[in-house]
């Protein structure tokens, strides 16, 4: 959350969320955090909460519950709402992208620095040469695909009901757990193997310039509008 | 109970009646469409639309003081709103007579 109108209105936002009732909260939390994956900005995003708060205060003042003022389908409620918007232009959409990928950058040229200061720690390199290997990009990418499609995933299943195990289930889960254990295992071997690669050799402060380039340049396209 | 796909049709065009008349807000526009017949319409149910005629520029939302607590949004009409509204006016009217056409021509057969 790069930009600072967004940012303002979310503070006011985080502030009058107080006012309301603790199952209001939870409601309005679900409702948030649909729209977070749905194709509107966050600053509308924040505009459609203050909205929806205000809204339920007042019909908390009436003893009306959040299912009187909302409605029964909390998820046509945000889909309904998303769809009033205009979609956004190319521009805008491209802007975003950029955005979040020098955020990503940044992350990850921080990552790098933490792993090549842990080995320059442990006596074993020169500073100016630290390796970059094959094995760390491919596992930046893996982060960065990751992240994205888990938070995507939550966003997409928020209202959906807490999944219950039930006892004839247990072993079908235990088998999922089983290979996604097998599948992380099989991943962490191919990225030592990968490790080995070095592609090339970087002195630790153009991790530090990275970072920080790829934070002001995230920072300054999320405020362009 | 109106069907809601009927509403759906024409619950636009009424809330730009109902603000055309004087300034308002959400719950109170929910209120009046209670009022003039429309049924238990949830305020929930008005706020996607209200949206939908803001971001046309149909309507315009200020914020004002409310009595208690943080200020309300309070909607007013715009002149392509105003237009809008009349256009409304023109389709419905054209809509109910050509249904009354039909409804009085198959009168006869149905009963």
């Amino acid at each position: 959350m790069n930009n600072i109108k967004t940012k303002k209105l979310l503070k006011e936002n985080n502030k009058f969320e107080k006012n309301l009732s603790k199952e209001s909260t939870k409601v309005l939390t679900d409702i948030v955090v649909y729209l977070r994956g749905s194709a509107i900005s966050e600053y509308h995003q924040e505009e459609v909460r203050r909205d929806i708060s205000q809204m339920i205060f007042d019909g908390e003042k009436r003893n009306e519950s959040v299912r009187d003022i909302i409605g029964e389908d909390y998820k046509s409620f945000c889909d309904e709402i998303v769809k009033s918007f205009p979609p956004r232009s190319k521009k805008e959409r491209i802007l975003e992208l950029l955005s979040m990928f020098f955020q990503m950058l940044t992350t990850l040229s921080l990552l790098w620095l933490f792993s090549s200061l842990i080995v320059v720690f442990t006596g074993n390199e020169n500073i100016y040469k630290l390796p970059l290997t094959l094995g760390q990009i491919i596992n930046g990418i893996f982060i960065s695909i990751g992240s994205i499609a888990i938070v995507t995933f939550v966003s997409k299943t928020s209202f959906n009901k807490p999944i219950e195990v039930r006892k004839d289930k247990k072993l079908k889960s235990f088998f999922i757990y089983l290979i996604v254990f097998l599948l992380f295992w099989g991943y962490f071997q191919l990225l030592r193997y990968f490790s080995k690669t070095v592609l090339l050799y970087l002195p630790l402060y153009i991790g530090v310039i990275v970072a920080i380039v790829t934070y002001v340049l995230a920072k300054i396209l999320a405020n362009l509008e | 109970m109106i069907s809601s796909q009927m509403l759906k049709g024409t619950l636009e065009g009424c809330i730009l009646g109902i603000i055309d008349k004087k300034e308002t807000y959400g719950y109170e526009i929910s209120q009046k469409l209670t009022e003039y017949g429309f049924g238990k319409i949830a305020e929930g149910t008005i706020y996607p639309l209200l949206l939908r005629l803001e971001k046309n520029g149909f309507i315009l939302a200020t914020f004002r003081q409310s009595d208690q607590g943080p200020k309300r949004k309070y909607y007013s009409l715009t002149q392509d709103g105003k237009n809008e509204y009349l256009k409304f006016i023109e389709s419905y009217n054209e809509l109910t007579t050509s249904v009354n056409t039909l409804l009085a021509d198959n009168k006869g057969e149905n009963l």
